[in-house]
């Protein structure tokens, strides 16, 4: 990452990331990380309780709360260092998300319960959001939730749950009011994953691996107390996104981790008597690659400057992660273009070891489903089209 | 003429009555014996073949009907038996050979053309598979071999160790040397990576003559481009129908998602693409009839064409669908990665496109 302007201080800081980062992930972990191959739930548990002992599992949180109170631009640092070094992504949901949404919004009691559960990694969270008739049009959701005495009870279902399957807490809108427009009469809820009437459904993505579920709620049974904020004021729960969020849907640093990768990989592919790192046609490719992700992040460095100067982040931040998506998935089809015939062959258990004395394809057999699985990076958080409508709407004034 | 027209008339409607029976089985995994043995019931195997070995119809119908696979998501190793091995087969076997090929035409022998290599990369005539010119030893290892353990015999492409030329070989399957692992592609076909262990080779397993494979092969490569360029064109059109269909009937934000002008003018281009594939693809198919000096550009054109335009297709009807169409169980997957395969299958966009400059250079401009 282009670093002009830090202060010694937050060099020196990133300085002491990497040499934790050095000290504290296995290699195993981080050769799986670096060539995509999917982690098994263990091996991310493990290093999220390694963070947590250093207390950069949930930095920015108050003092309080068990954080640090870490300034965005730090926490910043903190994740570029992270995701450049290959470590395990960390889940965002209960400390980036539902965390900070209830130091907002929560009542004392749901404070106290739930903050300390969620950073010491008592609790797994999932959020509720998509439905089967409400992906990007999100307000229209339809799983309802009645009141009846100290309970809602709650039917409807939810989709695209990644880690539905090992989360014990999910954060879920559910419709509780009909009148006024549809972002009016939605809340915001907390649903134990253990209550009956809960049910999972896994959904194989197009990479074959199960990250997505489907979540069926059959009268599920949510005390009243669980809700948080006013009921029909969910929308606004929602919409509540972390400042330093903005910055990391430029994907910046992982767009350098497959940078790393696909120079490794071109140097070891032979064409015509030649590495593909040293054909043209190539050279040109991962060049024109490079300057995309300069100007990225460029844009990063200049935002930065913003939030560095007090200045606020806002909807501008959308192009991020407009063209943050596209470039990770443009690296991604130039690495298995390196590839070439040896990125065919597939096998779902590849896809879950090192395999380096199986034969090249199979070396080499992630490089497809990684590149299928970043599809979803355009379509999940906000698509293309959302960021479209969006800096249309919020930045261009049309 | 009219008595041609109509045998393609009726050939075509009774494949397309099959393929809409079949309708639903369009993300097929992996070969199916059943559905072979239907194949060769309906006459597909034996298209563009002599019909003195059982064939019938011509090339060119050999390639509309890769179209049709491509467009139906069938996986069955069609290009491998009729295009590449019972062309190569017809044309230059010997008397044993020939009847192999009638074998495979009536459905009771599979073929698999065994020509790449892992070091080879598109470039297939840089092999490192050796027949050894005086013992006649077959040594090395090809991969990504349509559905070896289903194929009776190997068409295999090597070099002669006194370096003069490329030579072809058709082998059994089970002759003492060669051993096979198998496994399935991302968008699910069989294939196969074969070794040879100092197998024998005899004069009557040569396909052709020796150290005359390179121009037998040139010839089956450029069958193998204008196939998936077909077969591309297909898969296109059905990815393109399901993302219409989709946009048409989903509704978002109280409409439905083709009332908004920036999904119109993307479907646009999609039926667009879909459109100069397929005319591509059957232009290039129409050459190969009459060997011209356009063949194989207008091959690589439509392979090249296939795999950039036709890739990028399917990415964009993922796209336009959102999170569905990034599942397994939905039918638009088997499409895209199909396509995506195609994309570095038998020579990439860049080597199609760069090979089209070499033609350049071998024929000037004018013939």
């Amino acid at each position: 990452m282009m670093a002009d302007q830090e202060p010694a201080e937050l060099a020196e800081f990133r300085q002491n990331v990497r040499r934790f980062i050095a000290h504290n992930l296995p290699t195993s972990v981080r050769e799986k990380v670096r060539r995509g191959v999917l982690l098994d739930r263990n091996e991310i548990d493990l290093w999220e309780r390694q963070l947590v002992n250093q207390g950069w599992f949930a930095p920015h949180w108050p003092e309080r709360w068990g954080g640090q109170a870490m300034k965005p631009l730090w926490r910043m640092a903190l994740d570029e260092e992270l995701a450049r070094n290959d470590c395990p992504e960390a889940s965002p949901f209960g400390t980036d998300m539902v965390g900070p949404m209830l130091m907002q919004f929560g009542d004392d009691a749901q404070k106290q319960f739930f903050l300390p559960r969620i950073v010491n990694l008592e609790h797994h969270w999932c959020q509720g959001y998509s439905e089967p008739n409400a992906g990007s049009d999100l307000a229209s959701l339809q799983t309802r939730a009645v009141r009846e005495g100290d309970d809602y009870i709650v039917n409807g279902s939810k989709i695209w749950t990644s880690g539905a399957h090992y989360a014990d807490w999910m954060f879920a809108l559910v419709r509780t009011g009909a009148d006024g427009k549809p972002q009016e009469g939605i809340s915001f809820l907390l649903i134990n994953m253990r209550t009956p009437g809960i049910s999972i459904k896994p959904i194989i993505g197009i990479h074959g691996w199960h990250l997505f579920n489907q979540v069926f709620l059959d009268e599920v049974r949510v005390p009243v107390a669980h809700r948080v904020g006013q009921e029909n004021m969910g929308w606004t729960i929602a919409k509540s996104v972390l400042e330093h969020e903005r910055l990391k849907l430029s994907r910046v640093p992982e767009c350098h981790r497959r940078l790393a990768n696909l120079k490794t990989l071109a140097a070891s592919v032979m064409e015509r008597g030649q590495a593909i790192a040293q054909r043209d046609w190539f050279k040109l490719k991962l060049a024109a690659l490079e300057v995309r992700l300069m100007a990225l992040e460029a844009s990063v460095l200049r935002f930065r400057r913003q939030a560095l100067a007090g200045g606020r982040l806002g909807a501008e931040t959308g192009r991020l992660k407009l063209r943050g998506s596209q470039l990770v998935q443009a690296f991604e089809n130039l690495t298995v273009d390196v590839a070439g015939p040896s990125s065919l062959p597939y096998d779902p258990a590849a896809h879950l070891e090192l395999m380096e004395d199986a034969p090249r394809p199979w070396r080499v057999a992630t490089t497809s489903a990684r590149r299928f699985m970043s599809r979803g990076f355009t379509i999940a958080g906000g698509s293309s089209e959302i960021q479209h409508n969006q800096l249309a709407k919020q930045v261009l004034g049309l | 003429m009219s008595a041609g027209h109509e045998e393609q008339r009726l050939f075509q409607e009774a494949t397309d009555r099959y393929l809409q029976r079949s309708a639903g089985a369009n993300t097929t995994r992996g070969f199916s014996a059943k559905r072979w043995a239907q194949f060769a019931e309906m006459g597909w195997l034996g298209l563009g073949l002599p019909e003195a070995l059982g064939g019938f119809l011509t090339l060119h119908d050999a390639m509309l009907l890769m179209e049709k696979l491509g467009a139906a998501g069938l996986r069955e190793p069609l290009m491998d038996n009729l295009i590449l091995c019972g062309q190569l087969l017809s044309s230059h076997g010997n008397a044993a050979q020939k009847a192999v090929c009638a074998e495979m035409v009536a459905g009771k022998t599979r073929l698999a053309l065994a020509v790449a290599e892992i070091g080879s990369r598109h470039d297939w005539a840089e092999l490192e598979t050796t027949l050894d010119t005086d013992a006649m030893l077959l040594s090395g290892s090809k991969c990504l071999v349509a559905c070896g353990q289903f194929s009776h015999y190997l068409l295999v492409l090597a070099k002669e160790t006194d370096g003069t030329g490329l030579t072809s070989i058709m082998l059994p399957t089970d002759r003492a040397g060669v051993s096979m692992r198998h496994y399935q592609t991302y968008d699910g076909r069989d294939c196969t990576d074969v070794g040879f262990d100092r197998v024998q080779v005899a004069e009557g397993d040569v396909v052709g003559r020796r150290a005359g494979g390179f121009a037998l092969l040139e010839q089956s490569m450029l069958h193998a481009y204008v196939a998936l360029a077909c077969e591309a064109a297909g898969a296109m059109r059905s990815a393109y129908m399901l993302t219409l269909e989709y946009a048409r009937t989903r509704k978002q934000f109280g409409r439905v998602l083709s009332a908004n002008q920036a999904y119109q003018h993307a479907l646009v281009d999609m039926y667009v693409a879909v459109e100069e594939a397929q005319g591509l693809a059957h232009h290039a198919s129409s050459l190969l009839q009459e060997p011209s000096s356009q063949m194989a550009r207008w091959a690589s054109g439509a392979k090249a064409f296939a795999c950039a335009d036709g890739r990028l297709l399917g990415e964009q009807a993922v796209q336009l669908h959102g999170a569905i169409g990034m599942t397994e169980d939905y039918a638009l997957g088997g499409f895209y990665k199909r396509l995506a395969a195609i994309a570095n299958q038998y020579g990439d966009a860049d080597w199609h496109l760069l090979r089209i400059r070499e033609l350049d250079q071998e024929t000037p401009h004018g013939e």
